[in-house]
């Protein structure tokens, strides 16, 4: 048993070592960029020498930034969800202070410096209102009992104040109508009223104020009571100043910050953005709306990308020169956060809506000019000899000309000339991709895989708003490549999927993924689309169009009535509705002539009432399978059962005996036929699936045994091929395949699940898995094989089977760069069958790229090309003098 | 001719060659006999040579049959484990008889005799039995394409008659 | 491995019985409609009766008029689809609709012959009623001379997950430590015990050799 553990801990260890990474690799293939999310809080430390700033995010996370710079100097990150928001954040001298929670208040103290612990406490609270400091007390306004009630803690030991206080409750009328800034509550009543009130003492004092309006929201950060009424469209700035209401119209829309600049005068700051490049900033005091002159700018830069700037916490000064000086940070509605000097400039620039990825695509870089010519050239076959001749004449003086441009450097890239940047040129083992990110905040990206610079980005406010995810809530993007970089005659094309900002029906926004141009990108459709499916075949004009299926099911093409460039096959589409577990399929045809007939529904499953639908799990369209099957010890083969329709369908329904069961459903999408289902009793989230050539994993967490497992399934045809050429699921076999399925332990909480993908399929596929841990584990999928052996291995290389799955740290890819929060996995071939590119998002987006079975079509990158090439020169010289040698020897031989 | 005749004298000559014996070409000078300097137990010689013959042409034509228990033996050292040393050996047992049969004609020039159709096939079939006992060392080995795992990279994928696509409801 | 596939399908069918809720309320009968001609609507093809109780598999036999085959034969000659709705109907009278097809060539080719698959979820409440047939065979729609449609009605659950397996793990382990042990103490045979197999041809091939060396001296 020894040599059999040594056995597999060598198997494993061989396995593994290949996925380790040598220390001077590190960062030379892969990148990370740390992120904080989008500021909710912020405070600018204007003490410490070292000049920074303190953020707390909707990611829940604290952190510190530099103010220079911006980068992060440290970075904690609270729980996940509603446990750990972040209330409030309160900065003292040496401390950063969090509030947040939301039944259990934690309250806790980050050192400024580092961001380690110093203190944490916490109590149990319910129906609160409301959370702020003062002098140095946390008040709780919470509402029991037709009262609203304040407790007082001690911020930093937690220590219970004096006695509880309360007002009556009448006082607050719902948070709509209702602001809180710097202790002070301001409510609209009945009578069209605007009561303002000190919560910090127990008097009942209130000042008020004949206003009507629509909307009341308090300036963050005030240090006296501020707050904004809207009423109609006109925002009106109402404050308390010694215990008196004042009323000041704001003239422009804009977001307004309060600064106390003296002792009785105060600033008043206001930023707006007119178009989305431009940032427009102005200052006045408060008291007597004198403005300064200092602190009004405009600036604008091609570059930038806003909407709907807001300050989140300033800083002012004076100068030398005795003018008003401000530092503000600034955070927007697309989630971007920019430090802001008053006057002067943008000094950097964080977009952290990268955090919210909903919708990932790696995008094909369009190839040289030089090369295109060359594909011209071949592509155009009907020209004449002649005018071949000249332009083969041509291409090659060009590249002539580039590379002596190259060779003496007077030229940096042979593509100038089009306008793209110049090094966005597709390379010659197609590792070079754009990343065009789609995130919730509206904003698209496109970044550069190598380097993670970001090339474009586009605001989508104004065009569109998302579809939501109903399985998540979270908005969903559905984004299709139409035509990628290959034609050369036209250029990419990416279709986003868009509600209409003010009706129900969709919104088509297009554009080139390479540089993120959309010319009249935005179609206005006259429905609602419910799903859209890309054609197998692609139109006279490269493109791939979409059938979009509207609400009343009647199918339509985009683009519309442009011919196809061959029929297409017939067209099955299935819906599923989450919520009310309802799948249908329909059946689609789709003429040459690029016009669609109407869509008939041919299978209907209804799941029963409870049940929901969680995700499917459909192989990848890129996907590739290279063998058809699997070589058995006795050299036999076992075919596998590869359906290119079938979809794994999971369920999920509350359950009086097992809490829930979750069900895994083989469908196939043609003809509606459930292959197979199995039952997960006790599985609750996270839940994860994947689906690949012919097997499945889904990993669940088991109430039962509280620990994370990971279901295999795979599916087999049998020792028998199937002797026809076609796969058809209309009428195919009643027999169903062989299942394969064993359950393995995974020691640890996944947050995201995806396996590689190659070109050709050749390449084994290993398995992408990020754990809460914020490693991203590289695990071969032969451990997740269902066949691994109990007793007698089946077939050869079979690991014995072991009900725990080994996490070695060598097939950690990320080797210290912890990822937290991973959102998705997003894996993409290279043009290298050995190499799968990888892009992880979340808190923190990675890149890398990794070789399942080994770099086995590239030179390693140590390969001595000197060495080489010097023996090969030296055993030339040396054959062709001893040839000469010889011959001469051979002639004194012969006169002897 | 002569051979028959000077059996009754010590040397004789003959000048009355007829036309046909021109053919051989070295004519001996008057005088000389090829048989003149053996005496009379050497007469047997002749038998005795072509029953040599045929006993070498036997031992060529039995030669590859006499190799196979030796090969056999090689066979069994080898093992079955494919390695430079196994591989090498059934290399040698393979390619050796079917040079053999490719260079069939020069040895059947050196086999002469009564037996020669015999021996010639006798040598045919014992490099054949060689070439067999390699196949199956081959095919013991595994080395023979005869298992259907062999072809699997040959099968394609079938072609879809149908395509299907969708997903979740897009609300 | 026909069968061994067939035996597997009546496995998976059959393994759920045990597991049958008797609180559920049951299917009582499948009431089937099928549209013979495109987009025209359904009409009745037959109802079926079950009790889940006691069997688990139904054959039923409906007779269809002429009308309606010509029609199916017409269907098939067009290779339309052949639409089948099935509404589940349980004891308590709750209405369940589901909807299935196949090529209409299929349903003639074999004569009449369908299987009707009602997938039942852990609760026993069906979700999904796939129509499957006999026979692949989609040309020989012109010799239909039956008029009967034999229906069979399958029912089939989900299986149980696998769960790690981890006890046949330890139990494999603690066999292999106890073989170990055990071989142990077998283990002290001599060498030339041991690796006779390996000695010996040596030395005949040793013998060979010298008895052949002399020979060739001479």
């Amino acid at each position: 048993m020894v040599s059999k553990i040594i056995l597999t801990v060598l198997l494993c260890s061989v396995l593994f070592t290949v996925n380790g990474l040598y220390e001077d690799q590190a960062g030379k293939f892969d990148w990370k960029q740390n992120y904080v999310g989008e500021v909710k809080f912020s405070s600018i430390d204007v003490d410490v020498t070292t000049k920074r700033l303190y953020v707390a995010t909707e990611k829940n996370v604290v952190a510190s930034l530099a103010i220079e710079t911006g980068d992060i100097i440290w970075r904690q990150i609270l729980e996940k969800g509603p446990e750990g928001s972040i209330e409030l954040i309160h900065p003292t001298k040496s401390k950063i202070i969090t509030v947040s929670g939301v039944d259990v208040i934690k309250v806790r103290g980050w050192d400024v410096k580092d961001g380690y612990l110093h203190f944490e406490w916490s109590t149990e609270t319910s129906n609160v209102l409301y959370l702020f400091v003062f002098n140095g007390l946390l008040h709780n306004v919470y509402s029991s009992n037709n009262l609203i009630a304040i407790d007082t803690y001690h911020l930093e030991t937690g220590v219970k104040g004096k006695a509880t206080y309360t007002f009556p409750a009448h006082w607050f009328n719902g948070f709509d109508r209702c602001a809180l800034s710097s202790g002070s509550l301001a409510c609209f009543d009945v009578a069209g009223q605007l009561n303002i009130g000190s919560l910090i003492k127990s008097n009942t004092d209130r000042l008020s104020l004949d206003m009507i309006g629509d909307k009341i929201v308090a300036i963050p950060g005030s240090p006296i009571p501020a707050f904004i009424v809207t009423n109609t469209n006109v925002e009106k700035l109402v404050y308390v100043k010694e215990n008196k209401v004042q009323v000041r119209s704001l003239t422009t829309r804009s977001s307004s910050f309060i600064y106390t600049y003296m002792a009785d005068r105060h600033i008043l700051l206001q930023i707006s953005s007119p178009m989305q490049d431009t940032i427009v900033t102005e200052g006045s005091i408060l008291e007597d709306s004198t403005v300064i002159e200092s602190l009004s700018s405009k600036e604008s830069k091609s570059s930038l990308k806003i909407s709907n700037p807001r300050i989140s916490s300033a800083f002012c000064g004076r100068s030398k020169a005795n003018t008003v000086n401000c530092v503000t940070l600034v955070s927007t509605q697309d989630q971007s956060l920019m430090l802001l000097k008053m006057p002067g400039s943008i000094k950097w620039h964080r977009e952290e809506s990268l955090t919210n990825i909903i919708n990932v695509e790696l995008v094909d870089l369009p190839v040289s000019d030089i090369e295109a010519a060359i594909e011209k050239e071949f592509g155009n076959k009907e020209s004449g000899a002649f005018s071949m001749f000249v332009r083969r004449l041509f291409s090659q003086l060009q590249q002539l000309r580039t590379l002596f441009a190259t060779v003496l450097g007077i030229i940096e890239s042979p593509s100038e000339t089009t306008g793209t940047k110049s090094n966005l040129v597709r390379d010659q083992f197609g590792l070079h991709k754009i990343i065009v990110a789609v995130t919730s905040a509206g904003k698209l990206f496109g970044i550069d895989n190598l380097n993670g610079e970001i090339l474009w980005s586009v605001l989508l406010c104004g065009v569109g708003t998302f579809y939501e995810n109903k399985v998540n809530g979270l908005p969903s993007a559905p984004m299709h490549l139409q035509r990628n970089s290959k034609h050369l005659s036209y250029s990419p094309m990416c279709t986003l999927l868009l509600k209409s900002e003010d009706s129900e029906n969709t919104v088509m926004f297009t554009f080139n993924p390479i540089n993120g141009e959309s010319k009249n990108g935005v179609t206005q459709l006259p429905y609602r689309v419910v799903q859209a499916v890309p054609l197998p075949v692609l139109n006279i004009e490269s493109v791939r169009s979409l059938i979009l299926f509207d609400s009343t099911n009647s199918p339509h093409l985009y683009p519309a009535n442009t011919p196809l460039s061959s029929k297409p096959p017939p067209m099955y589409i299935y819906i599923a509705n989450p919520t009310n577990g309802l799948l249908q399929g329909f059946t689609v045809d789709v003429l040459i002539s690029g016009k669609v007939i109407s869509a008939k529904e041919v299978w209907k499953t209804q799941f029963n009432k409870p049940t929901q639908i969680i995700a499917i799990g459909s192989r990848d369209a890129m996907e590739h399978v290279h063998s058809q099957g699997r070589v058995l010890s006795d050299r036999s083969v076992l075919y596998k059962y590869i359906n290119p329709n079938m979809v794994a369908i999971l369920t999920l329904a509350p359950d009086t005996t097992h809490k829930s069961v979750l069900t895994l459903h083989l469908l196939d999408a043609v003809s509606g036929i459930i292959i197979y289902s199995v039952v997960h009793k006790r599985a609750s989230h996270p839940i994860h699936l994947i689906h690949s050539e012919n097997w499945l994993l889904c990993s669940y967490y088991n109430d039962k045994t509280r620990r994370t497992e990971i279901a295999s399934y795979e599916l087999y045809d049998g020792n028998q091929l199937s002797n026809s050429s076609d796969f058809s699921s209309v009428g195919g076999s009643l027999i169903p395949p062989i299942v394969e399925k064993q359950a393995y332990i995974l020691p640890g909480f996944l947050q995201a699940m995806k396996p590689t993908i190659t070109e050709k399929g050749i390449t084994s596929k290993h398995i992408l898995m990020a754990t809460t841990t914020g490693h991203l584990l590289e695990v071969p999928w032969a451990f997740l094989d269902p066949r691994r052996p109990l007793g007698e291995p089946k077939e050869e290389g079979a690991i014995p089977y072991i009900p725990e799955l080994p996490m070695p740290s060598e097939s950690m890819i990320n080797y210290n760069k912890s990822l937290m929060r991973v959102d998705g996995i997003y894996t993409t071939p290279s043009s290298l069958e050995s190499t799968c590119l990888v892009f992880v998002y979340g808190l923190d987006l990675f890149y890398t790229r990794v070789a399942p079975s080994k770099t086995f079509d590239v030179l390693k990158e140590d390969f001595d090309y000197l060495v080489i090439i010097i023996v090969t020169t030296i055993l030339l010289i040396s054959a062709y003098v001893t040839k000469n040698l010889a011959s001469q020897k051979a002639l004194k031989q012969a006169w002897k | 001719m002569t051979s028959a005749k000077s059996k009754n004298f010590k040397w004789s000559l003959d000048f009355t060659r007829s036309k046909h014996e021109k053919s051989t070409d070295n004519v001996s000078p008057p005088g000389y006999s090829q048989l003149a300097g053996q005496n009379g137990t050497e007469l047997s010689k002749d038998s005795e040579s072509s029953r040599l013959i045929i006993k070498k042409s036997w031992d060529l034509a039995l030669g590859p049959l006499k190799q196979v228990p030796m090969n056999l033996f090689i066979m069994y050292m080898a093992g079955n484990s494919i390695s430079i040393f196994p591989i090498m050996m059934v290399g040698m047992l393979i390619v050796r008889p079917v040079k053999a049969l490719f260079t069939l004609q020069t040895t059947f020039k050196t086999i002469e005799g009564t037996q020669a159709w015999g021996q010639k096939f006798i040598f045919f079939i014992g490099n054949c039995v060689n070439i067999v006992l390699a196949l199956y060392k081959c095919q013991s080995m595994g080395l023979l394409p005869t298992h259907a795992s062999d072809w699997l990279a040959f099968i394609n994928q079938p072609t879809r008659m149908e395509y299907s696509g969708g997903g979740f409801i897009l609300s | 491995m026909m069968h061994y596939k067939l035996i597997f399908l009546f496995y998976s069918v059959l393994s759920g019985i045990h597991c049958s809720d008797s609180s559920y309320d049951s299917i009582s009968d499948i009431y089937l409609e099928h549209e013979l001609i495109p987009n025209a609507g359904f009409t009745k093809r037959s109802s079926i009766l079950v009790n889940l109780e006691s069997r688990n598999d139904v054959v039923s036999t409906t007779t269809i008029n002429d009308s309606d085959i010509q029609l199916l034969k017409q269907l098939a000659s067009k290779n339309e689809l052949y639409r089948l709705k099935i509404t589940v109907r349980t004891l308590s009278g709750k209405e369940i609709h589901f909807l299935t097809f196949t090529r209409a060539c299929l349903i003639v080719g074999s004569k009449l012959n369908d299987i009707l698959t009602i997938h039942l979820d852990h609760l026993d409440s069906p979700f999904a009623v796939n129509l499957a047939t006999t026979s692949n065979n989609c040309n020989s729609f012109n010799e239909l001379n039956t008029s009967f449609f034999t229906t069979t009605v399958f029912f089939r659950r989900p299986e149980s997950s696998p769960l790690p397996d981890t006890a046949t793990y330890i139990q494999k382990m603690e066999r292999e430590r106890d073989a170990r042990e055990k071989g142990k103490s077998s283990n002290n045979k001599s060498l030339l015990g041991k690796y006779w197999m390996y000695i010996l041809p040596l030395v005949i091939f040793m013998m060979i050799a010298g008895a052949s060396n002399p020979e060739a001296r001479q």
